[in-house]
């Protein structure tokens, strides 16, 4: 059985590297295309994600992820948008890959400090389990976040809007908008305390 | 309930579309898609609030700084399967934790149970309380939990340690009539020789002096100095602008210490002993003799958070309204105002025989920092002055300046012994 020092490693290092390899994506993307100028701006940006990613770890301040990840995202979709050219698919991979980094700092959040803690040789079974069924779930929904993604996009007569009427585009935006209000301002349904 | 992550989610999302208008740029709504889709493949698995079973116990419910209390919580599982649970148990921020961690995320299935301890130790004395439980169900993807706060709550009793100062001479400075073991300078019940008197009947047989009555050749009678008792009022100074330093080694600590050291010693001594309290209030506890009453002083301690204004006139006319008349005062305090000092020559002034423990606020305070020349140029001053201050006092009432770094014993080894009455 491998020492609780290991496991909190593993789940330390997980979300590190995939936060590394989407650093590395939009490095190669502004090295490929981006002029001087979309240098300047995406590094910078990338430097300062980069130092609030590094400052969580250090201080297990984890809201400074929240920051890392926003300005990650923002030079990706910007660079993308301004000169590597938007192509969807990549773009969605990314932000799916986005998703899955805030899904997994989350788990770091909640498994680090058990894993330095814990000892026990009755207990380590079970929080292997749960870290195990945890990692498992969030990857298998990301897989499958990623895939209904793509069929949407296939599926969704998006050529209607570069032609459609103005009412068309407005009444879709509508429903966008509001399935997203539902989906952020859900009703919470928590019970009060329980013995 | 939902989590940052997914109001995050939600707003990139909006912002995209809102984009995606504005520039009217298709593929920019494109990517509004996976975060909702996100959401919503998330969303059609609701986690379970979880229903659980807990019981904590703990080793020790009484136990001094210093000393490791172990903690066991046994959680039982009688709602649904939850995938991932994450447990909580509240320590307070006075305790450290050596071993284990009250922080726990398992997966426990219906009527599952998992029993974790950890170790906690007290750093400072109180009354302390463990708990609420807080029980998470959390959702892998990160976007809601359900949480329940479970309010078992154990009380932990922290009394300040007890030092050691059986050697030292402290007693009170007036006796009363019972018994106990001051020399009175009065004839009484006690075991030192005092003098001879002739026989009266009703005399012990076991007091007659033998020698003596050969010698003078009619009986006579060994008398014996009364041994009595006293009574002593520890007043300690908890209010606000008499604490320095940090709370586990404040002033007010280090007076609560001394408090509880010279009750004991007294009250072994056969006296009796009251304790009055400066701090939001003015607690006190009157005056009574034996185990139980090291006891009440002891639970009046434990409570003690320094706090408040009250000024020592109120307790002197608290002195005076309730408590027995010619009672020795001892009073702690770090003498940082003018107020304090001003009482002490006031209650002698009114005949109080009054001792001072004080300790040193100026030496807790270079305890917490490094050596800098600067500082020991200050620290000499401001000792200066503290030193005048303590020589003035010593007019008035007897001062023990007490270096808390020192064991008590050491400081009260300085004060004379107290003239009798």
């Amino acid at each position: 059985m491998a020492p609780p020092l290991n496991r909190g490693a593993w789940v330390r290092l997980l979300p590190r590297t995939v936060f590394a390899a989407l650093v590395v994506w939009t490095v190669i993307d502004l090295v490929v295309a981006a002029p001087p100028l979309g240098w300047a701006i995406g590094s910078s940006l990338l430097i300062i994600s980069v130092a609030c990613a590094t400052w969580a770890a250090r201080t297990s301040a984890f809201t400074w992820n929240r920051a890392a990840r926003t300005l990650l995202g923002l030079a990706f979709v910007g660079e993308r948008l301004l000169w590597t050219g938007a192509d969807p698919v990549p773009m969605m991979a990314f932000i799916v890959l986005l998703i899955g980094l805030g899904a997994m700092q989350s788990l770091e959040r909640v498994f680090s400090p058990v894993y330095a803690a814990v000892s026990d040789p009755e207990i380590l079974p079970m929080v292997d389990a749960a870290a195990f069924g945890a990692y498992a779930r969030t990857l298998g929904l990301l897989a499958l976040t990623f895939v209904v993604s793509l069929l949407l996009a296939l599926l969704v007569p998006l050529s209607l809007f570069r032609s459609a009427s103005l009412f068309t585009a407005v009444t879709l935006s509508v429903v966008l908008i509001a399935l997203i209000a539902i989906l952020a301002i859900a009703p919470s349904s928590s019970r009060g305390p329980e013995a | 309930m939902r989590t940052s992550l997914a109001s995050s989610l939600a707003s990139v999302a909006g912002i995209f579309v809102v984009l995606a208008l504005l520039f009217l740029e298709w593929r920019l709504l494109l990517l509004a898609i996976p975060p909702l889709t996100y959401l919503v493949l998330a969303g059609l698995r609701p986690v379970p609030a979880p229903v659980l079973d807990v019981i904590r116990e703990v080793s020790e419910d009484r136990a001094p700084v210093g000393q490791e209390v172990s903690v066991t919580l046994r959680v039982a599982n009688r709602g649904p399967r939850i995938d991932l649970l994450e447990l909580y148990d509240a320590v307070p921020r006075e305790f450290a934790v050596p071993e284990g961690r009250p922080h726990l995320a398992i997966a426990l299935r219906n009527g599952e149970q998992v029993t974790f301890s950890y170790t906690v130790v007290p750093r400072v004395k109180g009354q302390f309380q463990l708990g609420p439980v807080t029980a998470r169900s959390l959702s892998p993807s990160g976007l809601d939990y359900e949480e329940a706060i479970l309010p078992i709550r154990t009380t932990i009793n922290v009394p300040p340690p007890l030092e050691d100062i059986r050697r030292a001479r402290i007693q009170p400075r007036r006796t009363r009539a019972w018994v106990g073991q001051i020399p009175s300078r009065l004839i009484g019940l006690g075991t030192e020789f005092w003098g001879l008197r002739e026989y009266v009947p009703g005399d012990e047989t076991r007091r007659i002096n033998w020698k003596a009555t050969a010698r003078l050749d009619r009986l006579v009678t060994n008398e014996y100095e009364g041994e009595r008792s006293g009574d002593v009022v520890i007043v300690l100074d908890a209010r606000q602008e008499a604490v320095v330093g940090p709370l586990a080694a404040s002033t007010t600590e280090h007076g609560i210490r001394a408090a509880l050291a010279i009750a004991a010693k007294i009250l072994d001594g056969r006296n009796r002993v009251g304790l009055i309290v400066q701090r939001n209030v003015l607690d006190w506890v009157y005056p009574a003799f034996g185990r139980k009453q090291l006891f009440r002083i002891l639970d009046a301690l434990v409570r003690v958070r320094p706090g408040g204004e009250w000024s020592f006139r109120h307790v002197s006319w608290v002195l005076s309204r309730f408590f027995p008349p010619n009672s020795q005062v001892v009073l702690i305090s770090p003498l940082l105002d003018a107020d304090a000092l001003r009482a002490v020559i006031d209650l002698t002034a009114r005949g109080t025989a009054v001792m001072i423990v004080s300790p040193s606020p100026i030496e807790v305070e270079r305890a917490m920092y490094s050596e800098d020349p600067t500082l020991d140029v200050a620290y000499r001053l401001l000792r200066m002055e503290r030193e005048n201050a303590v020589s003035a006092l010593r007019r008035f009432a007897d001062v023990a300046d007490w270096n808390p770094r020192d064991p008590l014993a050491t400081a009260l080894r300085g004060v004379t012994r107290w003239p009798r009455h």
